[in-house]
């Protein structure tokens, strides 16, 4: 209900009724795109689905629901609360978040100034990714990345859009809250794109646990030596690594005595380690623990679970 | 008798009909310096602050205890209540339904009107520029009137005198 209720505020009226008529499961909705006079796409339960004008959902493009100008206009204003330019910063990295955690994609002209990225105008595609607080997700993985005494170092490798994220946020709440180990842990999260916490007015709006510190919107590699100086965690979190300067800044981490918890792009194991930028990781063994998902059968399914040697530990 | 006090009653009328109408030379001229301090306290919020509107309009209206903090209160309670109408229209019915009562002429709410226009987006230097266009034909009227006022007043209140004189002797 909650969910419906942050959707429906932020859209337009005519597009605000058909998630308000009820035929839709909110809670399967991923992600949402609005592309200027171009059919509402919606990512429902892993599968891409177009939206009548009746709110009801269909494969075929016939008697879709367009999007004008206007709407996407009119949508920018809702979820700035009319005022976009509070958001300027965040518009120029590409996204901002609202209430619930959900984050905005957007695109659109792009204004330049001395070879960096000024602001955007023109601002005709949305992106409206759906946040998704699975409770217990990790409950199957958990014994794998935490014994009775300690975190192990640990990498969720993942295909896009196969819940990395989801199941990265559940492993720092169960972690920082204790949640079946003898004792609960200081998590430090960098959540470069608010994805993790899913910040609203720097409130995280997703549960991160009781021990959990969080630094929103910070570059992943600046973020871990704060976190490092600041908050002296015992583990800290980050999403999607994978920047040259990531290596050095995990690396840091890692000899200050903090476990890791962190996730890539990637299918398998053997896939990132051709990948020249993470190379490194794996010649250092940096990780002690490697998660798979995969797509198959359903989003979020763990494949298997891997020592840093890549011997598998568990199949799923 | 009778002719005579209502001769005096009816010149009387229109003299202070005359006198108010050049009041409302000088109220109008009051409140449009009243719009500028509004209007340059939400530009100031905006370009220093980045302060979201409805936020903005809040501070504002609690400093102003006048038409156009009232203006800004119903703005915010519009807001708050998600009509899912843009800024610009909700802008423009506030102008029409809160500053009905004040002495403003019709091109001065219209060109308040404008202002909606550009609230809210995201290039700030756009906003900046409209509030600082708008500010200065905001000074240009609040000077040109204050030049007039004395004498629009005492011509106003002549025009009451004169006319009330004529339409006497007309009718008697």
């Amino acid at each position: 209900m909650r969910i419906r209720e942050e959707l429906v505020r932020i859209f337009p009226k005519r597009i605000g009724r058909l998630f308000e008529s009820g035929t839709l499961d909110i809670e399967k909705i991923q992600e949402i795109r609005m592309r200027i006079n171009r059919p509402l796409l919606i990512l429902y339960a892993g599968k891409e689905r177009f939206i009548t004008d009746k709110g009801i959902l269909s494969k075929e493009k016939k008697d879709t629901y367009s999007v004008t100008d206007r709407e996407i206009a009119e949508t920018l204003e809702y979820i700035s609360n009319y005022s976009l330019y509070a958001f300027e910063e965040e518009i120029r990295q590409g996204f901002l978040t609202i209430q619930g955690g959900h984050r905005i994609g957007i695109a659109g002209r792009v204004i330049v100034e001395g070879g960096k990225i000024r602001s955007l105008k023109h601002i005709f595609y949305l992106n409206i990714r759906m946040a998704h607080e699975v409770k217990g997700c990790a409950d199957a993985v958990m014994p794998y990345i935490v014994s009775d005494k300690e975190v192990f170092h640990t990498l969720i490798i993942s295909p896009p859009g196969c819940g990395k994220t989801t199941l990265l946020r559940d492993c720092i709440r169960q972690i920082s809250n204790g949640e079946g180990m003898e004792r609960g842990y200081r998590v430090g999260v960098v959540d470069e794109r608010s994805e993790l916490g899913g910040s609203y007015l720097g409130i995280p709006q997703s549960d991160l646990g009781i021990r959990t510190d969080l630094l929103d919107c910070c570059p992943k590699a600046e973020g871990i030596i704060m976190l490092l100086r600041s908050m002296s965690p015992q583990v800290i979190a980050v999403d999607e690594i994978g920047a040259k300067e990531d290596i050095p800044a995990l690396e840091t981490a890692i000899y200050g005595g903090c476990k890791l918890l962190a996730t890539v792009h990637g299918n398998s194991l053997e896939e990132l380690k051709k990948k020249p930028m993470l190379a490194r990781i794996f010649q250092e063994e940096l990780f002690e623990r490697y998660v798979v998902l995969g797509k198959e059968g359903r989003a979020g399914r763990v494949k298997s679970v891997m020592d840093t040697t890549g011997t598998v530990l568990h199949v799923f | 008798m009778l002719k005579l006090i209502g001769a005096v009653l009816f010149i009387s009328s229109c003299t202070v009909f005359g006198i108010q109408k050049g009041m409302d030379v000088k109220t109008r001229s009051k409140e449009l310096v009243l719009l500028k301090r509004v209007i340059v306290l939400l530009k100031e919020e905006i370009k220093y602050a980045r302060t979201p509107l409805p936020e903005a309009f809040l501070e504002i209206s609690r400093s102003q205890n006048h038409f156009f903090g009232d203006f800004l209160q119903m703005l915010v309670e519009t807001i708050q209540k998600q009509p899912k109408i843009p800024i610009r229209i909700l802008w423009e019915n506030a102008v029409d339904r809160k500053l009905g009562d004040t002495k403003l002429t019709k091109e001065d709410k219209e060109q308040l009107k404008k202002i909606g226009e550009c609230l809210g987006c995201l290039d700030v230097n756009q906003q900046q520029r409209t509030f600082e266009l708008y500010l200065e034909r905001l000074e240009l009227s609040i000077r040109s009137l204050d030049a007039q006022v004395q004498e629009k007043m005492r011509i106003y209140t002549c025009l009451g005198i004169f006319c009330g004189i004529l339409v006497t002797l007309v009718l008697l």
